[in-house]
């Protein structure tokens, strides 16, 4: 599972594992030796922070030479013995600060974990590795802690620790709280699917709903979560494919698994008890028919429906990050907490009581390199898995930076959402119809809480200027992928800003906007503007009646209602009066009825130019 | 004249981090008994009291400050590195991520009298001191860490019966262990030193090593000082068992005048000689035997780890 496996530990450690490992030839390791006094917590040493600095730098030096896609395929052992930060001990969670600092005057050394959080928050897609207080029993916990201080060999090389990139194990989530105060992930969920791709985009959705996410690509990771999940209630939501195929099917406990089909559900969860625990599960499912256990499993899924689990399933392909939300009942969740993070920045805005505060500089340095790291994805990804590894570490970023720091976050906020989208566009699996509306609430809703931090003077302006530069990005990507409709939603929605802006920037001609933004209606719609065409006619012939507007005939049905309105229709259409106007009233509206016909005609040709444009 | 009291005990502590005097002093924020007058005074407010707070201080004989960081305003800074520079000034400058920090304002709000405090207050200004547990604790893990691997791979090559790379490796290892003195005996030594300090070792033993040089002791300042001396003053005998235990696994007994003595042969120490001469001369050694005294020597290591903890544990309990 793992490309590489890298152990950072004091030297003489160093030669003693590299004497030991010799004959391991599957696998690529690598070394990092760090001063023997980190090791040895020595207080004068970590007094200095200056030291810990040091260390952060050799590390991230090693990591950066390697492909950041690559990344997520890299173990880091840390030869360094640490307490969970979820132990929740307080100065256990005090250690784990990333910001935290003793000055060298107050004497006080500051703890290894403070390095640690760093790296964890700098680098969350790689799986890191560190060494237990005490020895531990591998199916207690999802900490990533190796058996003991003095581990085996085997366990160096071993790949029994689950993909970190969404959280699973939920220690991000515990620095973030203590560091940006930012963290509420509480539930975990699980994403069953030996489709790579899928399984990340799921735990994406998962996270950005507000849950901890775990991948689960093979069967010896279900077995693990089983063994550790089957008497608990932790698991909150899964994603599952129905039609499930480990690669490793056959090797895991064949006593247990073996014969078992995992795609009948009933068998399932009574070969994996901890799956009938979870309250809500949404099934993905290509939908074919033919296995012989369809009824079973329908019959089954309504049986677990009125037991009170929440069940829902998605057909593959599906359509998008939104769309997959709205069809899995998570949307209501997505937005909740979605607001919760707003209203949170909202907040410290007004507590913040004017000081204009940053994020805290070191959270700032791990966000840029974050952000470093999602760009260079983004411009070479090659995969929707990719995609959504960029857009993870772009996500993570903007967390970090909790909203402050506005430019930087708004730099995040922009690359997570041209990474979801190239995602979406990349991906066999999503249908052709991406739902754009609700990335659009997204959007608003994220730079509305970003330009909470700029001058009120600047704020508006910062709001439009912010989601006009990321649609037109994200434009480019649509444009790129030939997502048409997709691209035009997101043109109108960019004229509309547009709009907005040119009249915030020009306040004496607000006068024209109602007009503008009229125009820019109908041409985005053409229900729309079928509708005008028989409003416009309609309604100056009910005014023209109304007015008694006298027109050159002779006809006696002139003053009928029909008559005016078929006047209307007319000259609206003929772009002149049908008949000459003999009073002043008739004149105006005369003129206003050309005039109206002009500018739906010129509405119309547009929208056939578009039409071209398509094809 | 000025009538001096023995000591005065300051407590700068930090609304933020909702730290707040005990109830019984909450309106006035001091206390008197006759040995000590103790004032409680938030770090926010501190700058403001300075005059006052020097005159008080000038009448004490000694001074005991406990500060949540150095505060944030200079006036404040500066006065706390004024008071450091008398010698009759302890400083403790404490804060939230220390292990004590929970347990030392449990007992501040636990005290219901003058005298309680005082007692509270002068037992936290010995035990807020850095804790030399962690320090013994993760330099004896890091030294032992190669050997663990170093043996497990011997392990290895004796379960794969590939008796050249068994030869091999021990001359490798043999050589090494002799020009760097890291090999079993060398750290057990140093493992001794670092529990009973420099001048602790007074063995019954005919062949006492030496303190190896490079033996890192905990430090208070610039001085070092002895670990044992460290757990009996601010843990007291009574919570000695876990250490009596740690040291017991050692091979080391309590002698007399605070001294040790290694206790008679039969410990890890010879297990440890055993090794290092069945390495030594591979060829002759029977490798059924000498994985039994390695997989003892792992074992010793694992639990050594695990009695460490549990002392670590029983130090944060007052």
């Amino acid at each position: 599972m793992f490309n590489q496996i890298i152990i950072i530990s004091s030297k003489e450690v160093q030669i003693a594992l590299e004497k030991s490992l010799v004959d391991i030839n599957n696998a690529d390791i690598k070394f990092i030796w760090l001063d023997d006094h980190f090791f040895d917590e020595d207080y004068d040493y970590l007094r200095n922070l200056d030291n810990l600095e040091k260390c952060l730098e050799i590390i991230c030096n090693k990591l950066d030479q390697l492909v950041p896609t690559s990344l997520d395929k890299i173990k880091v052992i840390f030869f360094s013995q640490v307490d969970s930060p979820k132990l929740n001990a307080h100065f256990t969670l005090d250690a784990w600060n990333p910001i935290l600092h003793f000055g060298k005057e107050r004497g006080k050394p500051n703890p290894k974990a403070v390095l640690f959080s760093r790296l964890l928050l700098s680098y969350p897609e790689v799986t890191w590795a560190f060494l237990p207080q005490k020895a531990t029993d591998e199916t207690v916990t999802l900490d990533p802690f190796l058996s003991g201080p003095f581990p085996q060999k085997n366990e160096l090389i071993d790949s029994r620790f689950f993909i970190n990139l969404f959280d699973g194990i939920g220690w991000r989530n515990k620095i973030k709280e203590q560091s940006a105060g930012w963290g509420g992930r509480n539930q975990l969920a699980v994403s069953i699917d030996e489709e790579e791709s899928y399984a990340y985009l799921h735990s994406y959705i998962a996270y950005k709903s507000g849950y901890l996410a775990l991948p689960v690509l093979t069967m010896s990771e279900l077995d693990r979560l089983n063994s550790l999940y089957q008497k608990s209630d932790d698991i909150a939501l899964s994603f599952e494919d129905i039609f499930l195929n480990f690669h490793d099917r056959e090797t895991i406990k064949p006593e247990t698994y073996a014969g078992q089909h995992l795609s009948n559900l009933e068998r399932r969860d009574s070969c994996l008890p901890f799956l009938p625990r979870i309250e809500k599960r949404i099934f993905v499912t290509v939908g074919h028919h033919q296995i012989k256990w369809h009824k079973n499993n329908q019959a089954y899924i309504k049986k677990l429906k009125a037991e009170g689990h929440k069940i829902k399933v998605l057909y593959k392909p599906s359509g998008g990050i939104f769309n997959i939300l709205e069809k899995s009942g998570l949307i209501n969740e997505f937005w909740k907490y979605k607001q919760r993070c707003l209203k949170k920045s909202v907040e410290s805005v007004s507590e913040d009581k004017g000081k204009r505060h940053s994020a805290p500089g070191r959270l700032l340095l791990i966000a840029q390199k974050l952000i470093s790291r999602a760009e260079k994805i983004f411009n070479e990804a090659s995969s929707a898995k990719e995609c959504i590894h960029g857009a993870m570490l772009a996500l993570e970023a903007q967390e970090l930076l909790g909203y402050k720091t506005p430019t930087t976050c708004l730099e995040a906020i922009a690359l997570k959402h041209k990474l979801e989208v190239k995602a979406e566009c990349m991906f066999y699996g999503v249908g052709y119809n991406i739902d754009m509306k609700n990335r659009f609430k997204e959007i608003e809703g994220e730079v509305k809480a970003v330009s909470q931090w700029f001058h009120p003077s600047v704020r508006k302006k910062s709001l439009l200027n912010g989601q006009l530069g990321i649609l037109t990005e994200i434009v480019e990507i649509l444009r790129d992928y030939g997502q048409f409709d997709e691209e035009i939603q997101c043109l109108k929605r960019i004229r509309k800003l547009n709009r907005q802006f040119y009249f915030l920037n020009h306040p004496l001609l607000r006068i024209v906007q109602p007009l503008r933004a009229y125009i820019e209606t109908l041409v985005s719609s053409f229900p729309l503007f079928i509708g005008a065409l028989f409003f416009w006619p309609v309604f100056y012939g009910l005014l023209s009646w109304v007015c008694r507007a006298e027109y050159e005939t002779s006809s006696n049905t002139a003053k009928a209602v029909g008559w005016y309105v078929a006047n209307a229709f007319y000259s609206f259409f003929g772009l002149q009066p049908s008949f000459g106007p003999s009073s002043t009233s008739a004149h105006v509206i005369s003129l206003l009825i050309v005039i109206t016909g002009f500018l739906h005609l010129g509405i119309f040709i547009s929208y056939l130019y578009s039409l071209i444009f398509r094809k | 004249m000025k009538e001096l009291i023995e000591e005065f005990i300051l407590v700068a502590y930090s609304k933020i981090a909702d730290e707040k005097p005990p109830a019984f002093i909450n309106v006035k924020n001091t206390c008197l008994n006759n040995l000590a007058s103790i004032e409680f005074i938030s770090l926010s407010e501190l700058s403001k009291e300075i005059d006052a707070l020097n005159k008080k201080i000038s009448k004490a004989k000694s001074l005991i400050v406990f500060s949540h960081g150095p505060g944030d305003n200079t006036r404040t800074q500066n006065f706390f590195n004024e008071i450091k520079q008398h010698k009759s000034t302890l400083y403790i400058d404490y804060s939230g991520g220390d292990p004590s920090y929970h347990p030392f304002w449990a007992d501040i709000q636990r005290s219901k009298n003058c005298n309680e405090l005082y007692q509270c207050l002068k037992y936290w200004s010995k035990a807020f001191v850095i804790n030399p547990l962690e320090n013994i604790k993760h330099r004896t893990v890091n030294d032992l860490q190669p050997l663990s691997i170093e043996l497990g791979r011997l392990i290895e090559l004796i379960e794969k019966k590939d008796n050249n790379s068994l030869i091999n490796y021990a001359k490798e290892l043999s050589d090494m262990w002799g020009e760097q003195l890291n090999g079993p005996t060398n750290k057990i030594v140093r493992l001794w030193y670092r529990l009973v300090g420099k001048d602790g070792l007074c063995w019954g033993y005919s062949e006492v090593p030496k303190m190896p040089q490079y033996v890192s002791l905990p430090k208070k300042g610039i001085e070092e000082f002895c670990f044992y001396q460290w757990l009996k003053l601010f843990h007291g005998d009574e919570r000695l068992d876990k250490w009596k235990a740690l040291i017991d696994h050692c091979q080391l007994d309590i002698g007399i005048c605070g001294h040790f003595i290694v206790k008679n042969r039969g410990g890890i120490y010879e297990t440890a000689r055993e090794i290092e001469k069945d390495i030594e001369n591979i060829e002759g050694a029977t490798p059924e035997l000498l994985k039994e005294k390695l997989d003892k020597f792992i074992k010793w290591i694992n639990q050594l780890n695990d009695l460490f903890e549990e002392l670590v544990a029983e130090c944060l309990i007052k």
